[in-house]
């Protein structure tokens, strides 16, 4: 989705991501330095259990949550540094922080998406008491 | 640290650098806290690391935050990278987060200038991955020499929508579309603007360049368009739109929307500062004296966050607040506080002259507010434009009873993002005006801090009492 | 002006609960109003527990009232479900109150065995005991206990609730069986008259009814001073900090820190004396977080993202005040601090008392005029 411009210089370091070793550019904010080798999904979200991606790049939106040594972080707001180990949770059962004997619906909420993906919506009653 | 200093200048935009620039001029003991890591707030993102190339690109409007930041390096006041502000009290205590360590400090005055937010506008399929902010890749270029590999589609209204346009055609960047939701005929509302817009001849001239690049550019540039609406499997694919009679239907990677810019205002409402509805750019800013004070006597708002009005009135407004702080603070007299912001205010005068033509121009109107129920609204909590109708339907008046319904505005970003857009849903289904149905209720932290942090935060009180001939000075 | 039988003035927990079991008793035309002021209302800032546990040590039938509101929770829960499809979210998990130290493990111990006394006089059981370290360790198998840890005071026969559910499911209820919910509009007279009504005078309207139940919280003892009563309740703070979401791992929820079918944890829980000041202070968030902390030292690493100060509706015994206004049989008031756990009796006990359908004998001593001395 994102490519460096041809003037940019850059110095590389290792980050842990997901368990596996990559370099990322040291000051640059994880978020764009995640885009930057093409990692565009950050998280998924623990409310509607699909992938997001950064969407403000300025602090606002919170799409870019991840654990960022050990505490959950905006990585737009968090510069790469040496050794940072960052885990993003995507292939937990269900996802990141996705979990629980029951979801339930309120009635009216049901989001029909517009060919968002296939419905992840898994509604099951569970017992009330 | 010391834990009390005469001001706290939150935010390192073009307000809160000239502000603190100007009180640490005046020898005043300020500190100003950002959240990023380095100076320059959004519209100078990395000013100070700025490769040449980018800075030929973006042109004056952005090179002239050398200076500014010069200016505030070379000035004595103190800069906090990183810190992260979580609450703000009326007497003046600031908690904050920096490193992994929170602490509160006292300042006898607080310049709060965090700015402006893309106002977030809720379209169909706008949580897909590849949908992005237009002011998010204009970070990407800026900061981390990103830019868009594949086709890119640009949606909304507002001049920053064509400039972010002509500065992707400058960088190579292949724009399929431009879709305008503003009407290519502009209302009736702006004409009476014209003739004071024509006091900034170069103003209007860059507004006919922009346009001149864009049809050079021969990029596909639509206006009046309706219904936009993004779609893909697990990511962006495709927008769909209505412009006329035409249904538009264009593939790309990269969507970048744009809905027009709106004040940051979280840290006024968590202080409990009174608010004004500003109806004909709908939306919500701290109540302001000429000085950017608020209703509370130690707390300034300045830039944008004030109300918008760009980054050259940024460093205005935050250098009058700075002047009025200081004259509170006894350090220069009144007559001489009016006579160094009287250039300050022409300027000002001058600055603002095309803006209300281009406020008229591109003012939303609650008839574009069209959002269908399957449209997620809150997208932390994922609550749709339907659930919140329905908590209307069953007696909800204003928004924290909506909230506490729906679950909307309960999520990280505390209503960030779906603060606006409830505020049209919900007025709208209520037959109510947002003044009626109000702001959501914002509390600390300001951003999520770990609960280990709090529990080993410092919270010495100010020593009041003691013999200050014998105690040595800490 | 408008004619119906009965006006609810307070749309929180208790106006709500009790308008609803009020259409359920088919009491007619009923009006439920609700300010709805952006301030920080009471029903919106509990913290969820539905609990009998702990209370009433000096006062037999207040803990009599609260173990019969807790044995009718799962099914007025079950009802609130069917009726609404709005799920409440209860969790009959039990609760504990934990003790750090030997001090604290033994000052648990006596405050079992005195409530255990206190009830016995009302012909109740108690059915709470002291878990040592490692039965409370097994009683919460996917936390770390904190190195203080030594016990906890636990019952199975509570649990707790999602509160802001709760009460969008009683209002809910209560117009899907006919009520009718005002919303944004300000109660500005009551005119008691003397043919027995009750004449209602709102921002935008004036109503009359047969009996009139106020039950509006902090605001009702501006209703009531017209009447020339006053309602002996004080304003006492609480505060709450939220984290953010983490997977389940504690389903019992405990006196400070419980986490909800979501995932966020909820800590709490002062009491202070600020009047009706709801903000926060980082002195509570800090010695509240340093708690949870030393209770679960997981929780350090866990994000806090809200707080916020509710001022409970507090009485100077603790228990609730269910009373019909000196002079005026036909005005009740309702005013106390744990419409949460009390719920149920509401629409069991509360509604066909004030329809004139039997009074139970735990009542009068709920009255407001027990505090006159």
């Amino acid at each position: 989705m994102f490519k460096y411009a041809p003037e940019n210089t850059q110095q590389l370091v290792t980050v842990t991501l997901d368990g596996e070793p990559v370099s990322l550019p040291a000051g640059m904010n994880v978020a764009a330095a995640l885009l930057g080798i093409d990692q565009i999904i950050s998280r998924i979200s623990p409310a509607s259990h699909k992938p997001c991606s950064p969407h403000c790049l300025m602090g606002v939106c919170y799409e870019c949550l991840m654990e960022i040594n050990g505490v959950n972080r905006q990585a737009c707001m968090t510069p790469v540094s040496e050794g940072m180990v960052i885990r993003r949770n995507l292939t937990a059962p269900g996802g990141n922080l996705h979990f629980g004997e029951k979801e339930t619906a309120t009635p009216g909420e049901q989001i029909t998406s517009q060919e968002e993906g296939p419905s992840m919506d898994d509604k099951t009653q569970g017992a009330s008491a | 640290m010391s834990l009390h200093v005469d001001v706290i200048v939150i935010g390192a935009g073009p307000a809160g650098l000239s502000a603190a620039a100007c009180l640490g001029e005046m020898g005043l003991n300020v500190l100003t806290l950002d959240e990023q890591s380095r100076p320059g707030g959004q519209i100078y993102r990395n000013i100070e690391e700025a490769p040449r190339e980018n800075l030929h690109v973006l042109g004056e409007s952005y090179t002239k935050g050398l200076a500014v930041a010069r200016r505030f390096r070379k000035s004595s006041a103190a800069y906090a990278s990183g810190a992260s502000v979580w609450q703000v009290e009326p007497d003046g205590r600031v908690c904050y987060s920096q490193d992994g360590k929170s602490r509160q400090i006292r300042a006898n005055y607080i310049i709060v200038a965090t700015g402006a937010m893309e106002r977030p506008m809720p379209i169909p399929g706008w949580q897909l991955p590849g949908v992005m902010g237009a002011g998010a890749v204009n970070n990407l270029s800026k900061e981390a020499g990103l830019i868009p590999s594949g086709d890119v589609v640009l949606a909304g209204s507002g001049p920053l929508l064509l400039l972010e346009a002509t500065l992707l055609i400058k960088k190579g960047v292949h724009i399929a579309a431009i879709l305008e939701t503003t009407p290519r005929i502009p209302p009736a509302t702006a004409f009476p603007h014209g003739p004071r817009a024509l006091l900034r001849p170069d103003f209007l001239w860059e507004g006919v360049n922009m346009l001149r690049e864009i049809k050079a550019a021969k990029v596909p540039h639509y206006q009046g368009v309706r219904h936009i609406r993004a779609l893909g499997r697990e990511r962006f694919e495709r927008v769909e739109a209505l412009c006329g009679k035409e249904t538009l239907n264009i593939p790309a990677s990269l969507l970048m929307v744009h809905f027009g810019v709106i004040p940051s205002t979280h840290i006024f409402r968590q202080t409990g500062c009174h608010m004004t509805w500003k109806a004909d750019q709908r939306y919500w800013h701290p109540a302001c004296d000429a000085w950017g004070r608020t209703n509370f006597e130690r707390i300034f708002a300045a830039g944008d966050g004030a109300g918008v009005s760009g980054g050259l009135a940024a460093r205005y407004k935050g250098e009058l607040a700075a002047l009025e702080v200081a004259r509170c603070l006894g350090i220069i007299p009144a007559y001489q506080r009016d006579a160094l912001a009287l250039p300050l205010k022409k300027e000002l005068k001058k600055d603002g002259h095309p803006r209300p033509l281009v406020d008229a121009i591109y003012a939303p109107r609650a008839e574009h507010f069209v959002f269908e129920d399957s449209t997620v609204l809150c997208r932390c909590e994922n609550v749709t434009v339907g659930a919140v109708r329905k908590a209307v339907s069953e007696g909800a008046r204003e928004l924290n009873e909506v909230k506490i319904m729906t679950r909307s505005g309960m999520g990280p970003c505390q209503g960030r993002m779906c603060g606006p857009a409830l505020a049209e849903v919900v007025s709208a289904a209520a037959f109510l005006s947002p003044e009626q149905t109000g702001l959501l209720n914002i509390r600390p932290p300001l951003r999520p801090v770990p609960l280990g942090e709090i529990a080993a935060m410092e919270l010495d009180e100010i020593r009041e009492s003691g013999n200050w001939l014998l105690d040595a000075k800490k | 002006m408008k004619s119906v039988d009965i006006i609810v003035i307070g749309g929180g927990l208790s106006g709500s609960a009790t308008a609803l079991g009020l259409v359920r008793q088919g009491a007619g035309n009923v009006m439920l109003f609700d300010q709805q002021l952006p301030s920080q209302r009471l029903s919106r800032g509990n913290f969820g527990l539905t609990w009998f546990m702990c209370k009433g040590a000096d006062h037999p039938v207040y803990a009599q009232w609260c173990r019969m509101a807790a044995r009718q929770w799962p099914d007025f829960a079950a009802d609130l479900l069917e009726e609404t499809g709005y799920d409440v979210e209860l969790e009959w998990t039990g609760g504990a109150v934990h003790a750090f130290g030997e001090d604290e493990f033994e000052a648990h111990t006596r405050s079992i065995g005195n409530i255990t006394a206190v009830c016995k006089t009302v012909g109740l059981d108690y059915p709470v005991k002291m878990l040592n370290r490692s039965e409370f360790a097994d009683l919460v198998p996917d936390m770390q206990l904190g190195e203080d840890v030594t016990g906890a005071m636990y019952t199975p026969e509570q649990g707790h609730v999602n509160p802001l559910m709760l009460l969008t499911a009683l209002r809910c209820a209560f117009q899907k069986k006919g009520g009718r919910f005002q919303g944004a509009d300000s109660v500005e007279q009551i005119i008691p008259g003397n043919d027995g009504t009750v004449v209602v005078k709102t921002k935008g309207d004036t109503f009359q009814c047969e009996k009139l139940v106020i039950a509006a919280g902090h605001g009702s003892m501006r209703l009531l001073k017209s009447l020339g009563e006053t309602l002996h309740i004080y304003p006492s703070r609480g505060q709450i900090m939220v984290t953010e979401r983490r997977p389940r791992s504690l389903t019992v929820p405990v006196l400070c820190v419980r986490q909800t079918p979501d995932g966020t944890f909820l800590i709490g829980l002062s009491t202070e004396d600020t009047g009706l000041d709801t903000r926060t202070t980082a002195k509570a968030m800090k010695s509240q977080a340093a708690n949870a902390i030393r209770l679960f030292p997981e929780l350090a690493a866990l994000n806090w993202v809200r707080a916020w100060g509710a001022i409970r509706v507090m009485t100077p015994d603790g228990a609730p005040i269910y009373s019909r206004v000196a002079g005026h049989d036909n005005i009740f008031v309702l005013a106390l601090h744990s419409a949460v756990s009390l719920a149920p009796m509401k629409i069991s006990a509360i509604a066909p008392w004030i329809l004139g359908k039997g009074e139970p004998e735990q009542l009068h001593h709920f009255t407001n005029g027990r505090f006159n001395v």
